[in-house]
C-alpha cells in the first residue's frame, strides 16, 4: 500500500526527470541557432590559432565526433546514452584531452564536502533556532533575530560571499582570499593539510551557512507559529504536559515535517548558490570548474557538469523523499 | 449534590485585538456568576459565538493573551479549601490539570499528536503528573481503564490517524478520567460525531460521572444532549448567563424569552406544527447592544431593557433568570 | 484604497515601497541622461566622484551615475518581462491543474516539479553560452520566464483546489456558469493578491539570475544592467585598484532592490494570510 502510493510514483518520477533533463541537455545545443562546432572554430580563431585550410575539414569532423554530432539525431541520441552508461562524458575541450569525468571527480570532493556540511548544519541549526523563535514569538530575542533575517535573507549568495571576502580576507586578513588549501600542498590525510583545508573552507562555508540558515529560520518560525495554534498543542497544554515536552515533541517534531519536504525542494537552489559562492572564493570545486569552462568556452565540460548535477541533485531529492516517511507515520501507515 | 466546587464571580474575560491600528475588544465573557457543585453534570447551552468556549477557557484557568481576565475571579475548591485561580503560579496550575480538573476537547481531526502513538501520548500525559515508580502502575491502570470504557487495549499501539472520530473522542475521555479528576470540562464533545457514536459517547460520560461521582461541565449547543445527561443547565447568551435551572425546569418551564425560543424550536414527536426559531442573528461580541443584549430580538422588549442589564431573579428554588419581565413582575404580559 | 493604507502601517511595506519609488525615480532619470549608455570613452576614465560626475566615472569612459540609471531601468525591465510572462504561464498552468484535476493535473505538476528539481541555473548557463550575443533585454526576460513559473504554479494550484471545494463554486456551476467565466470572474479576486506577491518574488529571482549570468560573462555586455556594470567593474579589477565607486554603485542598488522586493512580498503575504493578520496584542 505504502509502496504503491508513495514509493512507486516517486521512483517513476526520478527516472523520468533524469531522462527528460538529460534529453534537454542533449537537445539544447542542437536546437539553438548556433552550431557549436563553428563556434568552437570561431573561438579558436579569436584566440589567434592559425588553422591550415586543409586541416579545417579534419578539425570539423573531429569536433563533430567529439561533440557527438555525427549521424542523424537518433543516432546521436543513442550514442549519447551509450557513452553515458559507460561513464564517458566526453573530453574537455580546453584541457584537452582530459576526460570531463576526471575533471569533475577532482573537483567533486571539495564541493561535496562544502555542500553537505553547510546544508545539513544550516538546516539543523536554522530550524532549531527558528523553532524556539516561533514558539517564543513575542520575546525580544525572537523579534531581533527575525529582523536580522529580514535583511540577510534576500541577499544573493554572491553579494554576501563577496562582502565576507572583502571584510575578513582582504581587510582583516584573518582568512585566505582564495583556494581550497595552501598552494603547492599535496592532498593527504596529514594534519597540516587537513588544517589548511579547514581554514580555507571557513569563509565559503560561513557564507553559505548564514544565508541558508536565515531561510530555514524564517520558514520554521512561520511553521511553528501555525502549529502552535493547532488543537493538539492546546490539548496537551490543557492536560498539563510540561512545556519543554510540548515544545519538543508536539511543536518542533511536527514542524520538521514540512521542513524536510522543503529541504528536498530547495536542493537545486542551494546547489546553485554553492557553485556561485565557490566562484567568488576561487574554491576548487565544481563552481570554479564551471567558471573556467565558461571563460574558456569549454562546452563539453559545461555539458558534463550539467549532466552530473542533474543526476546528483535528483538522487539527493529522492533520498530526502525516502527519508520523510520515517518521520511521518501518516505516510508509513496509510 | 454537594457544595460548589467551581465558582465564577463577576467574571469578565475579553479579547483585545489590534488589527492594523484599530483596537477591537471582544467581550466574550461579560459578567458571569456561576456556582457548579460536586457530583453533578452542569450543562452550558447557547448558540455559536455566545462565548461558551471562552468561558470554558476561563474556568480551566487557561487564559492566554490576547484573552485577558478583566475583572472577577474563578475559584476552585481543592481538598476542601477555596483557591482563587489567579493566585496560582503556572506550575501549580499545571499540576492541577488532569489530577483535579481535566479537559475533553472537541474530537475533530487533530487533538492527538499525529506523529506519535496513542501510548506515547498517554506516556506524555501521565509522566507530567506522576512519579517514576508510579508510572508502571499508571500504565496498567490505563489499560484496564480502556477496557472498562469499552475500548480495545491495542488502541495504544495505533497512530491517531488510524482511529475513527468516535474512537479518538473516546480516547480523550479515557485520558480525561484517568487520574480521577474532581472536575471534567467538555467542550462540544459530541459535535462532529455521527448520531450513533454520539449516543455511545453520551452514555460513556454518564457512566463515568456515576462511577467517579465528580463534576462534569458540558458545553454544547445540542439541547438533546443536555436533556439526556445534564442535571442543571445554564443558558448563555452574548457572554452572559441569562437563565439557570435544573434540566426539567428548563425544558418544562423556560422563563427567559431566549430560552423559550430555544425550547420551542426543538422538534417533538407527533407535533407537526412549524417550529419557530429566534428572529434575527446573535450580536457581535465586539459591538454589544446597550442594556440587555437580547432586546433587539426580544418580542417583549420594554424601554428599561434597552437601558439597563437586568440582575438575577429567583423564580423557584434553584431557578434564576435575568430578565426585566420577571423582575418587574410583568411576566406573561405581551409587549 | 483601504488595502494600501493598511499595508502602509506595516513598516516593512512602507520602507520597501518608498525605496522602490526611489529606485523607479532613479530609473526614470535615464530618460534625461546627457550621455549615451552604449558608447564608450565619452568622459575621462576613472575619475573619482566629483561635482561634475556625481558617482565618478568608470574604466570604459562612462559616467557611473547616469550609467546606473540605465542599469536600474534595464534590470527592472528584464525583471518585469520575466515576471509578467511567467505569471501568465503560472496562472494558466495552476488554474488548469487545480480546476481540471486528473490527468491534466498530474502531467502539469510533473512538469512543474521537474523544473524545480533540475538545477535550472546550469541549464540557463548552457543556453546563455550559446546565444549570448543575442541575449538582449527581451530574450533574457523570456528565457527567465520560461523557467521561472514552476514554484508559483504549484501555489496557485493549491489555492484553486481549495476554492473549488467552496460552496460558491457549486452554486456557480449549478447556475450554469461556464468554466472560463467561473475561473475569471469568481476566482480572480482571490488569486490576484497571491499572483501579485509571487510576481514580486519572481522579479527578485530574475534580477538575481540576471546579475549572476552577467558576472559570468554570458550576456550582451554592451547593454547596461546592474549585472553588466558589475561584470565590467570586476573585469577591470576595480576593487584591487580602489575604484570603489564603480563597484559599490551596482552592489548598493541591487541590495536595495532585493531587500525592498523581499520586504514588499513578505508584508503582502502576511497581510493575505488570515492567521497573521490579527497580530499584535492590545492592552
Amino acid at each position: 500500500m505504502f509502496l504503491k502510493q508513495y514509493l512507486l510514483p516517486r521512483l517513476i518520477q526520478y527516472v523520468l526527470v533524469i531522462l527528460l533533463g538529460i534529453t534537454a541537455v542533449f537537445f539544447i545545443p542542437r536546437l539553438l541557432p548556433n552550431d557549436p562546432v563553428l563556434r568552437t572554430i570561431a573561438e579558436m580563431r579569436a584566440r589567434g590559432s592559425y588553422l591550415e585550410p586543409g586541416a579545417m575539414d579534419k578539425i570539423i569532423s573531429d569536433l563533430q565526433q567529439m561533440y557527438g554530432l555525427e549521424g542523424s539525431w537518433l543516432d546521436q541520441y543513442l550514442a549519447f546514452w551509450g557513452r553515458l552508461f559507460r561513464g564517458d562524458l566526453g573530453v574537455s575541450f580546453f584541457q584537452f584531452p582530459t576526460p570531463v569525468l576526471d575533471l569533475i571527480m577532482t573537483a567533486l570532493p571539495w564541493t561535496a564536502g562544502l555542500l553537505l556540511t553547510t546544508t545539513l548544519l544550516s538546516w539543523a541549526i536554522g530550524n532549531l533556532i527558528g523553532g524556539f523563535a516561533g514558539y517564543y514569538t513575542n520575546q525580544g530575542w525572537s523579534r531581533a533575530l527575525d529582523a536580522l533575517a529580514m535583511v540577510v535573507r534576500p541577499l544573493p549568495y554572491y553579494i554576501f560571499a563577496f562582502a565576507l571576502l572583502l571584510i575578513f580576507a582582504y581587510l582583516l586578513r584573518w582568512f585566505p582570499v582564495s583556494g581550497g588549501a595552501r598552494l603547492g600542498m599535496r592532498p593527504s590525510w596529514t594534519w597540516p593539510f587537513v588544517q589548511s583545508v579547514l581554514w580555507h573552507a571557513v569563509l565559503p562555508a560561513l557564507s553559505i551557512f548564514v544565508l541558508s540558515a536565515a531561510v530555514w529560520f524564517q520558514t520554521m518560525k512561520l511553521v511553528v507559529q501555525n502549529i502552535n495554534a493547532e488543537s493538539f498543542v492546546a490539548y496537551a497544554k490543557l492536560s498539563g504536559v510540561r512545556e519543554n515536552r510540548v515544545v519538543s515533541r508536539y511543536v518542533i517534531r511536527n514542524a520538521l515535517l514540512p521542513q524536510i519536504t522543503g529541504l528536498g525542494l530547495s536542493l537545486g537552489l542551494i546547489f546553485s548558490g554553492a557553485l556561485i559562492t565557490e566562484i567568488v572564493y576561487s574554491y576548487p570545486g565544481l563552481g570554479t570548474l564551471l567558471y573556467n569552462a565558461i571563460v574558456n568556452g569549454d562546452y563539453n565540460l559545461i555539458m558534463g557538469i550539467t549532466i552530473f548535477s542533474i543526476i546528483a541533485i535528483t538522487t539527493s531529492v529522492l533520498i530526502v523523499d525516502l527519508i520523510y516517511p520515517f518521520f511521518d507515520p501518516r505516510i508509513r501507515y496509510m | 449534590m454537594g457544595d460548589a466546587i467551581l465558582r465564577a464571580e463577576a467574571l469578565r474575560a475579553f479579547y483585545a485585538l489590534d488589527i492594523y491600528g484599530k483596537t477591537k475588544v471582544i467581550k466574550a465573557v461579560n459578567d458571569v456568576d456561576l456556582a457548579i457543585r460536586e457530583n453533578e453534570i452542569y450543562g452550558i447551552a447557547g448558540e455559536s459565538g455566545c462565548g461558551k468556549s471562552t468561558l470554558l477557557k476561563a474556568l480551566a484557568a487557561a487564559v492566554e493573551p490576547p484573552l485577558r481576565v478583566m475583572s472577577g475571579k474563578v475559584v476552585y475548591r481543592v481538598n476542601g479549601a477555596e483557591v482563587d485561580v489567579a493566585a496560582l503560579s503556572q506550575e501549580e496550575k499545571r499540576q492541577l490539570r488532569m489530577t483535579y480538573i481535566a479537559y475533553v476537547p472537541q474530537g475533530s481531526m487533530s487533538v492527538l499528536n499525529p506523529v506519535v502513538r496513542i501510548r506515547d501520548t498517554y506516556r506524555d500525559f501521565i509522566e507530567s503528573h506522576l512519579d517514576v515508580h508510579q508510572k508502571g502502575e499508571a500504565f496498567a491502570l490505563a489499560r484496564e481503564h480502556l477496557v472498562e470504557l469499552g475500548l480495545p487495549p491495542k488502541i495504544l499501539d495505533a497512530y491517531p490517524h488510524q482511529l475513527s472520530g468516535g474512537m479518538r473522542q473516546r480516547v480523550t475521555i479515557a485520558l480525561a478520567t484517568l487520574l480521577k479528576p474532581r472536575i471534567i470540562i467538555g467542550d462540544e464533545p459530541t459535535t462532529a460525531l455521527d448520531v450513533v457514536v454520539q449516543r455511545g459517547v453520551v452514555q460513556l460520560i454518564k457512566d463515568v460521572q456515576s462511577r467517579l461521582k465528580n463534576t462534569i461541565v458540558l458545553v454544547t449547543h445540542d439541547m438533546g444532549v443536555h436533556a439526556n445527561i445534564a442535571d442543571r443547565i445554564g443558558i448563555m447568551y452574548a457572554g452572559k448567563i441569562v437563565e439557570e435551572a435544573p434540566t426539567e425546569r428548563i425544558f418544562g418551564a423556560p422563563t427567559h424569552p431566549y430560552t423559550r425560543y430555544l425550547i420551542n424550536s426543538l422538534p417533538r414527536f407527533g407535533d407537526k406544527t412549524p417550529r419557530e426559531s429566534v428572529p434575527g442573528s446573535p450580536p457581535s461580541l465586539a459591538n454589544l447592544p446597550s442594556g440587555c443584549p437580547f432586546h433587539p430580538r426580544c418580542p417583549h422588549a420594554m424601554n428599561i431593557c434597552k437601558r439597563e442589564m437586568p440582575g438575577f431573579t429567583r423564580v423557584a428554588p434553584d431557578h434564576r433568570v435575568a430578565c426585566w419581565l420577571v423582575e418587574e413582575g410583568r411576566y406573561g404580559e405581551t409587549a | 484604497m483601504k488595502l494600501f493604507r493598511d499595508l502602509l502601517k506595516d513598516y516593512r511595506f512602507a520602507v520597501a515601497f518608498w525605496v522602490l519609488c526611489l529606485l523607479l525615480a532613479f530609473a526614470a532619470l535615464s530618460l534625461f541622461s546627457p550621455y549615451d549608455p552604449t558608447r564608450w570613452g565619452q568622459v575621462p576614465r576613472d575619475v573619482r566622484p566629483s561635482a561634475e560626475h556625481w558617482l565618478g566615472t568608470d574604466s570604459n569612459g562612462q559616467d557611473v551615475f547616469w550609467n546606473a540609471t540605465f542599469a536600474v531601468r534595464n534590470s527592472l525591465i528584464i525583471a518585469v518581462i520575466a515576471g509578467v510572462v511567467s505569471r501568465i504561464i503560472a496562472v494558466i498552468v495552476g488554474m488548469v491543474a487545480g480546476y481540471r484535476g486528473g490527468l491534466w493535473d498530474r502531467t502539469l505538476m510533473f512538469v512543474s516539479d521537474s523544473l524545480l528539481v533540475i538545477p535550472l541555473f546550469l541549464i540557463i548557463v548552457m543556453m546563455a553560452m550559446l546565444i549570448r550575443a543575442s541575449l538582449n533585454l527581451a530574450t533574457l526576460g523570456l528565457l527567465l520566464a520560461f523557467f521561472g513559473w514552476a514554484w508559483d504554479a504549484r501555489l496557485i494550484r493549491s489555492q484553486i483546489l481549495s476554492l473549488r471545494e467552496r460552496d460558491f463554486t457549486q452554486t456557480a456551476i449549478l447556475s450554469g456558469t461556464g468554466t472560463l467565466k467561473l475561473v475569471l470572474n469568481e476566482y480572480m479576486p482571490y488569486t490576484t493578491p497571491l499572483i501579485f506577491s509571487t510576481l514580486i518574488n519572481n522579479m527578485a529571482w530574475a534580477i538575481g539570475l540576471e546579475i549572476t549570468l552577467a558576472i559570468l560573462g554570458l550576456l550582451d555586455m554592451s547593454i547596461p544592467t546592474l549585472g553588466t556594470m558589475l561584470y565590467w567593474a570586476i573585469n577591470y579589477q576595480a576593487i584591487l585598484l580602489g575604484r570603489w565607486w564603480w563597484v559599490m554603485t551596482p552592489i548598493t542598488l541591487s541590495v536595495m532592490l532585493f531587500i525592498a522586493l523581499y520586504w514588499l512580498s513578505v508584508s503582502i503575504s502576511e497581510y493575505l494570510d488570515p492567521r497573521t493578520r490579527v497580530q499584535r496584542v492590545g492592552a
